[in-house]
């Protein structure tokens, strides 16, 4: 069974707030958290692209895009037929369930690494890339309904800019480019980025412990299907992740990454992109379950299961 | 007669159950996905015995609504 360390921070941060300890994260500390891990990654993807730059990256990559694409129209007839969500909620979850967690990422790069597990390094590359089909196939999934979203009234300047800038795309794409073009010398901030991860990954899921557990009483509220969903669907995106990942020729740790990227469900970037695009959606629902079911689960439970899934796939 | 909500709910429960349970057989663990599974089981039970009681379901979502989308009704 996989199971890395700073996992163990994680359940200490669900055990301390359950506790009700007076454990606090200064928001920018917990911000800087977040910045360190997205650029760390990004890094990692720049070097590892430098060296392993090739066409058959293209084919990779638009076959990812596609994935992302996909994963939102899985999701929303699930959401709305099953679990009789009105279309604008259905649309706005199918956003957040299509689109990755770079937090999960993080975690499943860590574990991977714990248990020297190869994989391709050039990844992050693919986190980018499933940023944003999922966040454009909710909007316009949710523009279908007659009342539901008043699209004159949104500001497509801002919501361009919520997808194209928002920091996860802006300091992952810097992190990949800065790395790509110093490859050979980014040993100046190694120790940092990258001696330093497992540790600051450790810092940030016990944040994220606290915040999961918060969320615990609004997933009472939501009633058994959002449970089933948050944690079925994860299950299927991952599967989904797997044969992808080994049919475009990853390796089984490769095929594991891909398979948590579709598995994750953004708590970051489409959040703030929704609530641009759809005001009127109820942004509770979505980000109680990414954040207090599927992150949770993936983290503890999901990601040696995707790791499992791609074994018995390659056989 | 379980709506559709239930039956979702008991069949990723079960699907979860039985992926945990294949898992530990072959001596991957899993025993947290049995866990999982036996979680969402118990809580769509929950859920479907409360809304059968009240002839609806226990939760409905709430269109545009601020209270976290759901609220709880009594008949």
């Amino acid at each position: 069974m996989l199971f890395d360390v700073s996992i163990a921070f994680f359940l200490l941060g669900v055990v301390a707030r359950l506790l009700r300890a007076d454990i606090q994260f200064p928001a920018a500390l917990y911000q800087s958290l977040t910045l360190f891990l997205m650029i760390a990654i990004g890094l990692k993807g720049g070097v590892a692209l430098a060296e392993h730059a090739s066409l058959q990256l293209i084919g990779q990559s638009a076959a990812v895009i596609l994935f992302g694409f996909t994963l939102p129209l899985l999701a929303f007839p699930i959401l709305k037929n099953i679990g009789q969500l009105s279309r604008i909620d259905a649309a706005s979850i199918a956003a957040h369930y299509g689109s990755v967690s770079v937090g999960t990422y993080a975690v499943a790069v860590g574990v991977l690494e714990s248990q020297n597990i190869a994989y391709e390094a050039y990844i992050p590359l693919f986190v980018v890339l499933l940023e944003m089909p999922a966040i454009a196939i909710g909007i316009a999934l949710a523009k279908k309904s007659n009342g539901g979203v008043a699209s004159g009234s949104v500001d497509k300047r801002k919501l361009t800019h919520e997808i194209l800038c928002n920091q996860g795309v802006v300091v992952m794409v810097g992190g990949l480019i800065i790395g790509y073009l110093a490859a050979d010398n980014i040993s100046t901030i190694t120790p940092l980025f990258f001696d330093l991860f497992h540790g600051v990954l450790a810092l940030f899921l016990l944040e994220m412990g606290m915040v999961a557990a918060s969320r615990f009483d609004d997933i009472k509220r939501s009633g058994s299907f959002m449970l089933a969903f948050g944690v079925g669907m994860p299950l299927i995106g991952g599967l989904l992740g797997c044969v992808l990942g080994l049919s475009i020729g990853l390796s089984i740790g490769g095929a594991s990454l891909l398979a948590v990227l579709g598995a994750s469900a953004s708590y970051i970037a489409v959040p703030a992109a929704m609530r641009v695009a759809l005001p009127d959606a109820n942004h509770s629902l979505s980000i109680s379950a990414s954040l207090g079911i599927t992150f949770p689960f993936n983290v503890l439970v999901g990601i040696p299961t995707y790791f499992l899934f791609a074994q018995w796939l390659s056989g | 007669m379980l709506d559709k909500q239930a039956g979702f709910g008991s069949f990723v429960g079960l699907a979860v159950l039985a992926l945990g349970l294949f898992s530990w057989l072959q001596g991957a663990g899993g025993w947290s996905l049995m866990l999982v599974g036996v979680l969402i089981l118990a809580v769509t039970v929950v859920n479907w015995r409360l809304a059968s009681k009240q002839g609806s379901q226990a939760f409905i979502p709430v269109e545009n609504s601020t209270h976290y989308g759901y609220r709880y009704l009594k008949k």
